[in-house]
C-alpha cells in the first residue's frame, strides 16, 4: 500500500519518537535505580550535577561557541544535607512529571510545572533551573523531555512553514508578527526567498521595522526578535534557518553591553546552556548594527546618548575578557570605543537623525555596503 | 549542722588554694589532694541519733603554700565560731580508700544527730565537693563515708584524659557525665557514638553594681559576671536527630570557683524565679518553668537553679524519637578591687557575695539579663536552625519517595520495577531511623509490593464465598489447566499430566507437576484481619508454570517448603507461630496431598501458596485464609 508522504513522515516521526520516548523513560529509570540501590546499601541517595555555569567547565569554539568540554566537574546534590534535600527532591519530583509526560506523550511549559504546586516549588526560577539541570544530567534536550518553553520571539518577512501538526504558517503577511513556534524541531517545508535574516534586538525596533514594511523593501528577508534575551526556541528557529537556509545572518542591537551580550547568546551561546550549544548557536552572525563607532561617524547628538552606568561598565569589562572576544578584533575594537566614551546608544537614537532614518538610510546602507563587522 | 560546717572548712581551704594561685604566677596550679571522710556509727546518745565523725585532710603542693601563722590563726578563729568543737589529730590521714603518707592539715570533729539528718547532709557535702572539683581539676578531693562499716566512697579529680576547657581563666571539666545521665534509649539508638563532651560557648563579661547594703558592709571591690552556655549532650554528630531542650540548668561560681547556693535556708532567687531573665523563650517557641524541686541526681552535679523548659511549636513533644537536652549554663563571677594592687578574695567576701548575691543581681538586672540573653540567644539560634533544617529534610523526603513510588509503579519495564522493589526489599533494619522513619521505605517498599500484587491479581475476592455455592472446584481447575496447558507445556520444565475431564474423584491434579519444581499459584494477602477465599477456579493468570531455573522474579516462584526454610503445612491444621496463620475451613480429602506451604517475604504481606499433588479429590476445596 502506498503511503503519502505525509504518512509516512509521521511514522517515521513515530517510530522516532518512540525509539527516543523509551530512551529519556530509561534515562530517568537509571537516576530512580541508582537512588533505590543506594538507599539499599543504606547510603543517602545523591545526585551528580553539572557544574552548568561554571566557566571553567566551558571551552570556546569558533565553530559552535561556548561549549561545555567533555571532563566537566560537577557538584553533589546531597538527599541528607538540609540545605540540598529540597533541590534534590524537586529534582526527583520533575522527574517523575517528565516520566509521566514522556510515558502519556504530553507536553507542559516550564510555567504549567510551576503553577501544578506553587507552594512546593516556591518560584518560577527554581523549576527553570531544575529543568535545565535535568536536560543537563540527563543529555537530553529539554524539548525531548516533553517540556515546552514559552515563546516569547516573534518572526516576520519571506518565510513558509509547516508545523508538526500539519498547520501551515506564513509569515509574509506584513501588518503582524508571528510568534515563534513552540516546537521548532518538528516545523518542516521551510520555504524561504529572503537574502538575509535580521535578528533585532528589541520588540519596538522589530514592530518599527515591520510598520515600515523593511522586509520588503530593501530585498526578501526575514526578521526575528527575542525582544531582549532571547529564550530557547527562539535560538533554536534561528539556528533551524541557518541549517536549512544557510543565508546571512545580522544583528541590529542597542549599542551598550546588554545588547552586545544578547548577540553573542544568538552567536556563541549561553554559559547555562553550553551543553546543548550545536543546536543552538549560528557562530556566522554578523554584527550589523548599532555599532559604537556609527554614534561617532554619523554624529549622533549626545542628547540621544546615555552614560554608561558602574554595572554596565562591569559587564563592558567582563564582556572583553570572554574567550570568543579573542577571535572578534573588530568587536573588540568597537567595545574600546563604547569603554573610552563612556557612552551607550540606542536604536531609537537614530530617530534623532530622522523618523525612518533606521529603515530607510541605516540598514539600507549598512546591506549594500557591507557595514558589518 | 555537719554539712554546713564541712562546707565551711572547704570552703576556707580553697579561698587559700585560690588565693594563692593568683599569688604565684600565672598559669601555674596548684595540685593536692583533698579528703572528706564521715564516719556514721551507732551513738551512745540513743537509737534515734548517730555519731558522725568527720575528718577533713589536705596534701599536696598545695598545702606547703598556703599552711602558715596567719593561716591557722584565721582557721582557729573561724573553727572557734562553728557549732561543734573541732580537733586537729596527729595521726597519718587519709582513709582506706586514700590513704595520705603525710597529711600538712587535718582536722575532725564528732556530733551526734539523726540518721535522716545526716544522710542529708553527706548528699549536701557530696554535692558541694562534686561541683567544686568542676573548677578544680588539679585538686584531687576524696569524699567517704562510712556507716557503720558500710563503706561508700567517690573521687573527684580532673583525671588527665579528662577533658577540660577554659573559659575566662577558669578550667572547667566538660565531659558530659557530670552534667547528665544518658537516657537507656539514647544508648538504644546507638548514642554510644555521641560526643560525650560539652562545648561551652563564653560570653562577654557583665559589670555588677553593687547594692547600698552590701557597700555598707564595707565591700569595696567590684564584681563582673560572664555567662557561658552549652547543650549537652552533644548532638553535632547526628545533625538529622529531632531533639528538644527539655531543661535549664545553672551553675553559679564565685570567684574563688566555689558554687553560690540560691535555695539556702528554704529562700528562692527573685532574680531566677522570673525565666525571662534568661531568654525570651517564646520567641524559640518555647515556654520555662522555674524547677522548685529540681531533685538531687547521685553522680551529676546537681545546678544552683533548674528550669524545665516545654516546647510550645508543634508535635515534638509527641515524637518519641526526639532525644532530649539541657541547656546548660555556667556563670562565673570575677572579683577585682582597684584599691588593691593584688585583690584579696576572702572568705568575709565569699560570705558576703553569697548572702547578697540575690541582691547584687536585682541590682544589675537588665545588665545581667543583656549578657545571659546574648550567649543564651546563641545557643537556642542554633538549635532553632537545626530543627529548621530538620523539617526542610522531612519535607523533602515525602517527596522524594512519592517520586520514585510513582515512576517505579508506572514502568512498564518489568526488569526495573522488579530490581527497585528487591533493592526496597533490602534496606536494612538498622538504617539511620530518623532517615527511615522519615521515609518509611519498608513500608513503601511494602506498598510497591502490594502494587505489583494487585496488578498480578485483578481481582480478589475477598467476600468469603459460601462453601456450598462451590461446585467442582477442580472441574474449573481443570477446565482452566486445560486452556493454559499449552502455555504451561511451554513454559513447564517438568511433566504436565493430562487428565480427561471426567469425574472428580479421577481426577488428578494436573495443575501442579512434580512436587517441588512448578509454579502453581500464588496470591498476595488482602488486608490484615480480612477474610478471603480464594476459588482457584476463577482465577487464569495464577496458573503460569515457569520452572524454578527460568524464573526471573521471586513474585512467581515458588520454592518448596520440604527441606526448605518455610516450613510446610499440612491439610487441616492452620497454624504456624510465629506468623500470619492459615486456617482452612474445609478439611479436604486425605487423598489431597502435597500441601499448603507459604512463603512470608521480608516486606511483603503473606504469600500463600498453594500446590498439590493430588491424586485424587472427593469434594470441593475452599480455602480460607486469614491474615493476621
Amino acid at each position: 500500500m502506498l503511503r503519502t508522504d505525509s504518512e509516512l513522515w509521521l511514522i517515521i516521526q513515530n517510530f522516532n519518537i518512540n525509539c527516543f520516548s523509551s530512551e529519556i523513560l530509561g534515562a530517568i529509570e537509571n537516576v530512580i535505580q541508582d537512588i533505590v540501590t543506594s538507599l539499599a546499601r543504606n547510603k543517602a541517595p545523591v545526585l551528580n550535577l553539572v557544574n552548568r555555569s561554571d566557566w571553567g567547565n566551558i571551552q570556546f569554539k569558533d565553530s559552535v561557541g561556548l561549549q561545555m568540554i567533555s571532563h566537566y566537574t560537577t557538584r553533589k546534590i546531597k538527599s541528607d544535607c538540609p540545605k540540598s534535600a529540597l533541590k534534590f527532591a524537586l529534582m526527583l519530583k520533575i522527574l517523575s512529571v517528565i516520566y509521566k509526560m514522556v510515558q502519556n506523550n504530553t507536553y507542559a511549559t516550564k510555567r504549567d510545572i510551576y503553577y501544578s504546586d506553587t507552594l512546593l516549588f516556591g518560584s518560577q526560577s527554581v523549576v527553570d533551573n531544575i529543568v535545565n539541570d535535568i536536560s543537563c544530567m540527563l543529555k537530553i534536550p529539554r524539548r525531548s523531555l516533553h517540556i515546552l518553553s514559552t515563546t516569547k520571539g516573534c518572526i516576520a518577512g519571506n518565510l513558509s512553514y509547516t508545523e508538526e501538526d500539519g498547520i501551515k504558517v506564513n509569515c509574509t503577511c506584513s501588518a503582524t508578527a508571528v510568534v515563534v513556534p513552540s516546537n521548532v524541531q518538528g516545523i518542516r517545508n521551510v520555504i524561504t526567498d529572503a537574502k538575509f535574516i535580521l535578528i533585532v534586538e528589541k520588540d519596538a525596533t522589530f514592530q518599527r521595522l515591520l510598520d515600515d514594511d523593511f522586509c520588503n523593501k530593501l530585498s526578501p528577508c526575514i526578521m526575528i526578535t527575542g525582544k531582549g534575551v532571547p529564550d530557547l526556541n527562539t535560538r533554536l528557529l534561528v539556528r533551524k534557518l541557518w541549517d536549512t537556509c544557510h543565508i546571512p545572518i545580522f544583528t541590529l542591537m542597542d549599542a551598550d553591553p546588554h545588547g552586545i551580550e544578547i548577540m553573542c547568546i544568538y552567536k556563541y551561546g549561553s554559559v547555562s546552556m553550553s551543553f546543548e550549544a550545536h543546536h543552538l548557536t549560528v557562530p556566522a552572525i554578523r554584527w550589523l548594527g548599532l555599532l559604537p563607532s556609527d554614534i561617532e561617524r554619523l554624529n549622533i547628538r549626545k542628547d540621544a546618548l546615555i552614560p554608561l552606568t558602574k554595572q554596565d561598565q562591569n559587564k563592558l569589562a567582563s564582556m572583553q575578557k570572554r574567550p570568543y572576544m579573542a577571535c572578534q578584533p573588530m568587536w573588540k575594537k568597537e567595545m574600546e570605543i563604547m569603554a573610552a566614551s563612556k557612552m551607550k546608544a540606542e536604536i531609537q537614537a537614530l530617530t534623532s537623525l530622522s523618523s525612518d532614518y533606521l529603515s530607510r538610510v541605516y540598514l539600507p546602507s549598512k546591506l549594500q555596503f557591507g557595514g558589518w563587522i | 549542722m555537719e554539712g554546713a560546717d564541712t562546707r565551711t572548712i572547704l570552703e576556707y581551704l580553697i579561698i587559700c588554694l585560690k588565693n594563692e594561685e593568683e599569688r604565684q604566677l600565672k598559669g601555674l596550679a596548684l595540685e593536692g589532694i583533698v579528703l572528706v571522710s564521715s564516719n556514721l556509727s551507732d551513738s551512745t546518745r540513743g537509737a534515734s541519733q548517730l555519731r558522725c565523725t568527720t575528718t577533713i585532710a589536705a596534701a599536696g603542693n598545695f598545702c606547703s603554700k598556703i599552711l602558715s601563722e596567719q593561716f591557722w590563726k584565721e582557721m582557729d578563729g573561724m573553727l572557734a565560731e562553728l557549732s561543734v568543737p573541732w580537733t586537729r589529730p596527729w595521726t597519718a590521714g587519709g582513709c582506706s580508700h586514700e590513704p595520705l603518707d603525710s597529711t600538712a592539715l587535718q582536722l575532725a570533729f564528732e556530733l551526734h544527730e539523726r540518721p535522716g539528718v545526716l544522710m542529708m547532709d553527706c548528699l549536701a557535702v557530696k554535692q558541694f565537693i562534686h561541683k567544686i572539683s568542676m573548677v578544680h581539676p588539679k585538686i584531687r578531693f576524696h569524699y567517704c563515708v562510712n556507716v557503720n562499716g558500710a563503706v561508700s566512697a567517690e573521687t573527684y579529680c580532673g583525671e588527665k584524659r579528662e577533658s577540660t576547657c577554659i573559659l575566662n581563666g577558669i578550667k572547667l571539666l566538660t565531659d558530659q557525665r557530670h552534667y547528665i545521665r544518658v537516657a537507656d534509649s539514647l544508648v538504644s539508638y546507638g548514642a554510644n557514638f555521641l560526643c560525650d563532651k560539652i562545648h561551652p560557648v563564653l560570653g562577654k563579661a557583665v559589670s555588677l553594681l553593687i547594692p547600698h547594703e552590701v557597700a555598707e558592709t564595707g565591700f569595696t571591690g567590684e564584681l563582673e559576671v560572664t555567662p557561658a552556655a552549652a547543650l549537652c549532650p552533644c548532638l553535632k554528630l547526628y545533625p538529622n536527630q529531632p531533639a528538644k531542650i527539655a531543661a535549664v540548668s545553672i551553675f553559679f561560681y564565685d570567684p574563688a570557683g566555689l558554687p553560690i547556693s540560691f535555695n539556702a535556708k528554704g529562700k528562692s532567687s527573685l532574680f531566677f524565679n522570673d525565666p525571662s531573665n534568661l531568654a525570651e523563650w517564646e520567641k524559640y517557641s518555647y515556654s520555662a518553668t522555674l524547677d522548685s524541686d529540681p531533685g538531687q541526681e547521685e553522680d551529676q552535679v546537681n545546678p544552683d537553679v533548674r528550669y524545665k523548659l516545654h516546647w510550645d511549636g508543634g508535635s515534638q513533644e509527641d515524637d518519641p524519637d526526639t532525644w532530649e537536652q539541657t541547656l546548660l549554663l555556667f556563670l562565673f563571677l570575677h572579683y577585682s578591687d582597684q584599691f588593691q594592687d593584688k585583690p584579696l578574695y576572702d572568705f568575709w567576701t565569699r560570705h558576703m557575695i553569697a548572702s547578697h548575691m540575690d541582691q547584687i543581681l536585682l541590682c544589675s538586672q537588665e545588665t545581667v539579663k543583656h549578657g545571659v540573653q546574648a550567649v543564651i540567644d546563641a545557643m537556642l539560634q542554633e538549635h532553632c536552625k537545626r530543627g529548621k533544617n530538620q523539617r526542610r529534610l522531612k519535607l523533602s523526603l515525602p517527596i522524594i519517595l512519592g517520586a520514585i513510588s510513582s515512576v517505579v509503579s508506572s514502568s512498564t519495564n518489568s526488569q526495573f520495577r522488579r530490581e527497585c522493589l528487591q533493592s526496597l526489599q533490602q534496606v536494612p533494619e538498622d538504617a539511620n531511623p530518623a532517615w527511615l522513619t522519615a521515609c518509611d521505605l519498608p513500608t513503601a517498599g511494602q506498598k510497591l509490593a502490594q502494587e505489583e500484587a494487585s496488578d498480578s491479581i485483578n481481582s480478589v475476592n475477598s467476600e468469603p464465598a459460601s462453601l456450598e455455592d462451590r461446585a467442582d472446584l477442580w472441574g474449573e481447575m481443570s477446565e482452566t489447566k486445560r486452556r493454559k496447558t499449552a502455555t504451561m507445556e511451554n513454559n513447564a520444565g517438568g511433566a504436565l499430566e493430562q487428565e480427561p475431564l471426567s469425574g472428580l474423584q479421577e481426577r488428578t491434579d494436573d495443575l501442579m507437576t512434580d512436587f517441588g519444581s512448578q509454579l502453581s499459584f500464588c496470591l498476595w494477602s488482602p488486608k490484615e484481619g480480612a477474610d478471603a477465599s480464594m476459588f482457584l477456579g476463577e482465577r487464569e493468570e495464577g496458573f503460569t508454570a515457569v520452572s524454578e531455573d527460568r524464573a526471573s522474579s521471586s513474585e512467581n516462584l515458588w520454592q518448596v517448603g520440604q527441606g526448605r526454610s518455610s516450613p510446610e503445612i499440612k491439610l487441616g491444621l492452620s497454624k504456624r507461630e510465629g506468623s500470619n496463620w492459615m486456617a482452612l475451613t474445609r478439611p479436604c480429602s486425605p487423598a489431597l496431598r502435597g500441601g499448603v506451604a507459604w512463603r512470608k517475604e521480608r516486606g511483603l504481606q503473606n504469600q500463600l501458596v498453594l500446590s498439590s499433588n493430588v491424586s485424587s479429590l472427593s469434594t470441593s476445596l475452599s480455602l480460607s485464609a486469614k491474615w493476621g
